[in-house]
């Protein structure tokens, strides 16, 4: 919204997504505009059930919005049938997890170039280049004939971020990417991110809950009940965004204490938020 | 989702299905080849005028059992491929996620039946021609006459298991079009049951073959009461027992869990028999698939031997009945006759059986081994590892009782109704005289084969520690 670049990389317009199980609706969703800049690490946070999932999801293809519509570069997917997000997903967006999410009986090598595989065809000579660019650059070149289970957590997302970038997609998506990973690793992963916005010019969507991991990014949009509440463009650092994420959560539960009742303690919610705020 | 290489990485998982192929097929082969050979025989021996007619009636015969042997092993099949995918489901979700489509990965898991198949049946066609050989140089001087062991019409029966194994393969991986690559997206190991409800339409059709079915029974035995042996009779029942059986294989998801927990209540209370009994709850329909090869099996073999045991009594004491001649010291002739043909298609519906235990052994190991997280989990919070293996013994003994209680009413009531209508116009009608000795080796006999089958599933399932299985996932 705010983001100067002429054509945005994705693109929602008035998504809504309603979970209707046994007539009790939940929105997830409610009208969300959003537009994702090219060559950008935005990151997307919210408490947890605040449906940051459900946009990313549904930005990546995986699932229909109940209305409104989704673009992927100047194609609009929620018409696509089945069959072409499947492809639209194998040639034209990446994706990291938290659980890594690797093959367990491919080697290395072979999770990398899976992507392909999955094309029913070889790379050829200039991506089988960039793929071993990507696999120097992340220091993979000693493990790839070992299997996921040989090699180190930090080992296995970096091998799942190179299967990522293999085929170079227009957007990637990271859904807690460091959830998994003790400290180092996951500095290491986040700097290899913003190393592959910076220097690939790969535009990146990162859901997450942590500050941290939420620092590395140029623009974090913040979601609560379904809807993008507020954005951090610049000046971006762990202690904005963790004050930003407290605000929204002390606003959530004095929302909830006043739907409560008089009977609940007004005096809980800020002193929680004070010693919430002292760890950080 | 490269056929080959999940072949290498767990060979294991895929032995049950080789054997079953190799079964079905040895068994089709055999029966040909067998056939040859015995052509070739009484054609030596001079018996030539008859040799066409009885060459004619023996292949339909070994077709027909062939064709029931190739059902059941279809059936266990795509059982065992629709659980082996099951376990597969969160990889295959990532499949999906990272952009393979599910009608690419369907047809992967049918190609792993293919290169199952193939070798298999390959080895069934090189037994079977072996033993053809031996049994030909046994009798070597008695056959003048050239038979042809490797006639191209002898691969027919491997190649017709093989497309059916494909086929079968191909169905039991009919639920990776459910998986959705959201799956694959969730950290928390929260699996989509698998079996979703049994459908209305397996409902509508049960209970359509079934009064149909059992219509045509009843009228068939209605005619035959009135005095006269028609093949219309014998065709109404013929159809009618089939539409029947049909209906109950059919019905299956609806007629069975209902039974399991009719078993599982009947086989105890315990902690250990009670957790067995919710394993089996968790999967109605994995499990009604498991059992009903189990039943088609044991309701055949029960069905020939009533039939054929109420055929000999009601002869035998017709023959009494006509007075102290009867029919002149042909009776014993005709009970030799008659036993011996209940013995060779107890005999031929026998591979069947084996078949279909070795389907039950198969969906139990692959249970086990989906489940090593929670009987860890279990072992971790106190239960003994001999208790475990009870509990899986427990499991395998609740499938075949289930089995057993379905199957033997069943084959005796087409049994005795099949002696109805061909007797009971000459003697009146009579009630079935029930082989117990056939009904409790053919049970007892199955439960066994089944105990001993889940011991190695029980014993591999406690033989790692709590902390390994706990970690695997």
């Amino acid at each position: 919204m705010t983001t100067a670049s002429p054509m945005p990389i994705a693109q929602l317009r008035n998504v809504s997504k309603v979970f209707d199980p046994d007539g009790a609706a939940l929105v997830a969703l409610n009208q969300v505009s959003l537009d994702i800049a090219p060559a950008r690490l935005t990151a997307v946070m919210g408490p947890s059930g605040s449906g940051k999932s459900t946009l990313m999801h549904i930005l990546a293809g995986l699932d229909r919005p109940s209305s409104g519509t989704v673009h992927i570069g100047d194609r609009e997917i929620t018409a696509l049938h089945e069959d072409e997000l499947t492809a639209l997903r194998r040639r034209r967006i990446g994706f990291v997890f938290q659980a890594f999410n690797l093959v367990p009986t491919l080697t290395v090598r072979e999770n990398i170039v899976l992507p392909f595989e999955l094309d029913d065809r070889r790379p050829n000579a200039d991506e089988r280049a960039w793929i071993s660019s990507i696999i120097k650059r992340l220091g993979l070149d000693e493990r790839l004939k070992h299997r996921p289970s040989e090699i180190s957590g930090g080992q296995q997302q970096r091998t799942a971020i190179a299967r990522a970038l293999a085929t170079r997609p227009d957007i990637l998506f990271a859904d807690e990417p460091t959830g998994n990973l003790d400290g180092r690793s996951g500095r290491e992963v986040m700097a290899i991110m913003s190393e592959a916005v910076c220097e690939l010019g790969q535009s990146i969507v990162l859901v997450t809950h942590d500050p941290i991991v939420a620092a590395y990014a140029d623009r974090v949009v913040f979601i609560a009940d379904g809807t993008p509440v507020s954005e951090l463009n610049d000046s971006i650092s762990a202690e904005v965004i963790a004050q930003t994420m407290l605000d929204l959560d002390a606003k959530a539960e004095a929302a909830e204490n006043a739907a409560a009742g008089p009977l609940q303690n007004p005096v809980r919610s800020p002193q929680h938020a004070a010693e919430t705020g002292g760890r950080r | 989702m490269n056929p080959m290489r999940e072949l290498r990485s767990n060979p294991r998982q895929f032995a049950p299905s080789f054997l079953v192929v190799f079964i079905a097929a040895l068994f089709g082969t055999v029966i040909m080849q067998g056939i040859e050979i015995l052509t070739a025989w009484m054609s030596s021996a001079k018996i030539v005028s008859e040799s066409d007619t009885a060459q004619g009636l023996l292949t339909t015969v070994g077709l027909l059992f062939f064709i029931i042997a190739l059902f059941v092993s279809s059936i266990v099949i795509a059982n065992t491929f629709s659980i082996i995918i099951a376990g597969r489901s969160r990889q295959l979700a990532l499949l999906r996620l990272i952009g393979a489509s599910s009608r690419r990965l369907r047809r992967a898991a049918s190609a792993e039946g293919l290169l199952v198949s193939i070798p298999s049946a390959v080895a069934a066609f090189l037994v079977s021609t072996a033993l053809a050989q031996g049994a030909a140089a046994y009798l070597g001087g008695q056959i003048t006459v050239e038979s042809d062991l490797l006639s191209p019409k002898m691969i027919l029966p491997g190649a017709a298991t093989i497309v059916v194994t494909w086929f079968s393969a191909y169905l039991g991986a009919q639920r990776i079009s459910g998986i959705s690559p959201i799956e694959a997206t969730s950290q928390a190991v929260e699996r989509r049951p698998e079996d979703t409800r049994a459908s209305m339409g397996a409902l509508a059709g049960a209970l359509i073959l079934l009064s149909m079915g059992i219509t045509l029974l009843i009228s068939g035995v209605i005619g035959a009461s009135g005095n006269t042996v028609s093949v219309l009779g014998v065709l109404l029942v013929a159809v009618g027992a089939a539409l029947t059986f049909v209906g109950v294989i059919v019905g299956n998801p609806w007629i069975l869990p209902p039974l399991q927990t009719l078993t599982g209540w009947l086989l105890g209370r315990t902690a250990t028999a009670r957790l067995a009994a919710s394993t089996i709850a968790r999967h109605p329909t994995r499990n009604a698939r498991t059992v009903i090869g189990l039943v088609i099996g044991i309701t055949l073999i029960v069905m020939f031997a009533t039939a054929m045991t109420t055929f000999r009594d009601q002869l035998l004491d017709y023959a009494e009945s006509l007075g102290d001649d009867g029919w002149g010291g042909f009776e014993e002739v005709l009970k030799t006759i008659i036993d011996q043909t209940m013995m060779f298609f107890l005999g031929m519906v026998l591979f069947s059986v084996i078949i279909a235990v070795i389907g039950v052994a198969n969906a139990l190991t692959l249970s086990v081994r989906q489940r090593t997280q929670e009987i860890g989990l279990l072992m971790a919070l106190g239960q003994t590892p001999r208790r475990v293996r009870r509990m899986i013994v427990a499991e395998g003994m609740q499938l075949s009782v289930t089995a057993c209680l379905v199957a033997v009413p069943l084959g005796i009531a087409f049994g005795w109704i099949g002696a109805l209508v061909l007797l009971s116009p000459l003697t009146g009608f009579f009630a079935p005289s029930v082989p117990w000795w056939v009904i409790i080796s053919v049970v007892a006999g199955s439960l066994l084969a089944v105990l001993a089958a889940s011991r190695a599933p029980a014993r591999s399932a406690t033989s790692i520690s709590p902390v390994d299985a706990l970690q695997a996932v």
